[in-house]
């Protein structure tokens, strides 16, 4: 993509996030023409979505719709693009959202929307399996306010009823599975990136604005270094995102969720610091943006989860791949 | 000698590099070699750079005016990496050479043609000279001057912290022509092998010669080796420095890739080290892809600028990370095993990441005033 398309694309972006809507992203987004731009070059357009989405704490639902459209394509099954898919609520990634037993399906995750009943509901359950199954009886939605009230978390709770030929395993299952979090992963870290860079860059204005001892804070090299440095990291993450936006590849979006992660709890707690006692009022931005990291980190595994199954992956194989060819 | 046209990518260079590097019988004594110290290092490893320049390998993507073959210079970092992940060490002059090179092409060119070639070949040996004992990072508070003499040049004063200084044969130099301030300083080419030159080397914390001192008393520059302008050498310096901080990052991501690997072959699974080692490794993979830009950017001669400084930052943040992971790794085995006497040497010489080269502190001052715009200090 290059640079003019992305800034009218940015612009575009910006214009219909900020909208004041009841209606679905996707479908505002279908309105821009977004099916022709995913056609032409999709990783650039998405990852442009979730990082602007980011800088403007946007809470329209474009994680569960990716994740969906994911599966549906590794599946072939272009009727679950519009399904909802529950994420296991616990830290640990490769953990299930439902467990199995005597043919029912006992579901305990997290959901980003509640469907409308009749509406298909991925589930991820042990062992890389799949089950779809039908929302209505069986499974209640209730909404969290959570950390960050405006994201809209589900806690999905229930039994069902598995009904053949909504059950999947195999090579299949686990690859659509895979797809799905590995572009659910790299999708949150553009978005943690978009807050990181949104969140750096007020900080800066402030200090530039806000003036002690007769010049503005910012001329203090303490503060300099501590936003050097956070931006420092918030680029090598971005570096990463896009990376894995482009290849594709499972171990990227995990080294790339982990350091765009990393990055933005670290973004905050340097602007945080900036700010002073002001940055720490109901009234100021920050903690909204603060708010929605610590639940976009936790999503699909937080950073220290994965720096630490990272780690334990290099310690296991002994390979040390090497994320990006010349 | 390879024919440069043969190649449309890095990676099909790459690929035949690396079947010459495993298969030619002169390439062995260079494969998994440990040096016993520095200077052992510096004597063996000039047999491989001159069998990497006389088999064309070395040359490509370098131009022809300085001993190349032409070629996207890319493909200079596509050889570093073959190197490393054939545990071939990369002779210092490399990295030397990434630096001062480019330097000499765009503002030297008449002294390129007849100079570079036995610098690229490894016959000559060259260093940088930039810090005085009272000018570190207040690099524009240099003091060495430089005064008329007939036709040239003479230069008295002293310079420190020169890499490989003691087994060079020529530096470029930054020394002060004119007034104060950054406005005038010159760069030029000395050759260190001449009366009124004296090189001492300086033994670092890891037991290595890494660097020099040399002491300058009326030493001789022909005219035709000043670098640039009169008065030109502080734009100079920073033009040097986006190589030195961004194709120095790629080179070395490659060593950390590498040394990971060798640390993590025994298989050990070690939960209390598990998330250090996966930072690390996350550093090492941001740095690598932001140096990848870097490489490609400098390349098709884009001016970079102070974002080169992020660079830096991020190589310090791996760099620390990564030995600080292998030496909890390793364990005993890093603290007794005399085998590992090279790893220690990169350990230790790792506590250096946020010093040389413009120190850590220095790197994140530019990026807040110079990047993110914050205010200078009055």
């Amino acid at each position: 993509m290059d640079q003019d398309t992305r800034v009218m694309l940015r612009s575009s972006l910006e214009h219909l996030l900020g909208e004041d809507s009841d209606r679905a992203l996707e479908e505002r987004l279908a309105e821009l023409g977004w099916q022709e731009v995913l056609a032409d070059d999709a990783p650039p357009a998405l990852q442009l979505l979730f990082e602007t989405k980011g800088a403007m704490l946007s809470s329209a639902d474009a994680l569960g719709p990716l994740l969906a459209r994911q599966v549906a394509i590794a599946l072939d099954a272009p009727e679950l693009a519009g399904a909802v898919v529950v994420l296991p609520s616990s830290l640990h990634p490769g953990d299930p959202a439902a467990e199995v037993d005597n043919g029912r399906l006992r579901v305990a995750g997290s959901a980003l929307a509640r469907p409308s009943d009749g509406s298909p509901v991925i589930v991820p359950v042990a062992a890389g399996r799949l089950a779809v199954v039908v929302a209505g009886g069986g499974l209640t939605w209730a909404r969290n306010g959570g950390t960050d009230p405006t994201v809209g978390v589900f806690h999905v709770e229930g039994e069902v009823k598995l009904s053949a030929g909504w059950w999947l395993e195999g090579d299949k299952a686990t690859a659509a599975w895979d797809a799905a979090v590995t572009a659910g992963r790299w999708a949150l870290g553009a978005e943690l990136v978009g807050i990181s860079r949104h969140v750096l860059v007020q900080a800066v204005t402030y200090a530039g604005q806000r003036v002690q001892y007769g010049r503005p804070i910012g001329a203090f090299q303490a503060l300099q270094h501590r936003l050097a440095s956070a931006h420092a990291a918030v680029v090598g993450a971005s570096q990463l995102v896009t990376e894995a936006a482009v290849t594709g590849s499972a171990w990227a979006a995990m080294v790339a969720k982990a350091a765009a992660g990393h990055a933005a709890e670290d973004a905050c707690t340097q602007a945080q610091q900036v700010y002073g006692a002001i940055g720490f009022t109901w009234e100021h931005e920050f903690h909204r943006y603060l708010r929605r990291v610590y639940v976009l980190d936790w999503l699909l595994g937080d950073w220290r989860t994965l720096e630490f199954e990272i780690g334990t992956r290099l310690q296991t194989t002994g390979d040390v791949p090497r994320i990006g060819a010349l | 000698v390879i024919v440069p046209d043969t190649y449309d990518s890095p990676a099909a260079y790459a690929a035949d590099l690396a079947a010459f590097l495993t298969t030619d019988p002169r390439v062995e004594p260079f494969r998994h070699f440990r040096p016993r110290n520095l200077e052992h290092g510096a004597a063996h490893l000039r047999g491989v750079q001159r069998l990497l320049f006389d088999e064309g390998w070395s040359r490509l993507g370098w131009p022809e005016s300085c001993g190349g073959l032409g070629g996207d210079p890319v493909f200079r970092a596509a050889m570093f990496e073959t190197l490393w992940d054939l545990d071939i060490l990369i002779p210092e002059a490399y990295t030397t050479l990434e630096i001062l090179v480019p330097v000499l092409l765009v503002y030297a060119p008449h002294l390129a043609e007849r100079l570079l070639p036995s610098f690229l070949r490894g016959d000559e040996a060259w260093a940088q000279a930039f810090s005085e004992p009272d000018a570190g990072s207040d690099l524009a508070s240099l003091r060495t001057r430089m005064e008329p003499d007939g036709d040239g040049w003479r230069v008295t004063g002293q310079k420190v912290w020169s890499t490989y200084a003691h087994l060079a044969q020529r530096s470029v130099m930054l020394v002060r022509s004119g007034g104060p301030g950054h406005r005038g300083l010159t760069m030029v080419l000395i050759d260190l092998d001449q009366p009124g030159v004296d090189v001492r080397p300086i033994r670092a914390q890891d037991g290595d010669n890494h660097f020099g001192e040399i002491f300058l008393a009326g030493a001789q520059v022909p005219s035709d080796r000043v670098i640039g302008e009169l008065g030109g050498g502080w734009a100079i310096a920073m033009y040097m420095l986006q190589w030195e901080r961004g194709a120095w990052g790629w080179l070395q991501q490659g060593r950390f890739h590498s040394r990971l690997e060798h640390a993590l072959r025994s298989g050990r699974v070690d939960p209390p080290g598990a998330a250090a080692l996966g930072r690390a490794y996350t550093a090492t993979a941001a740095l690598r892809l932001q140096t990848r830009q870097t490489v490609h950017r400098l390349a098709v001669e884009e001016t970079l600028g102070p974002e080169v400084s992020i660079d830096k930052l991020l190589l310090v943040n791996a760099e620390v990370a990564v030995w600080d992971a292998i030496r909890h790794h390793l364990g005993a085995q890093f603290e007794t095993d005399d085998d590992l006497h090279w790893l220690r040497g990169e350990f230790l010489f790792s506590r250096a990441a946020p010093i040389y080269g413009g120190s850590q502190e220095i790197q994140r001052t530019l990026v807040a005033q110079r990047v993110l715009g914050m205010p200078r200090e009055p």
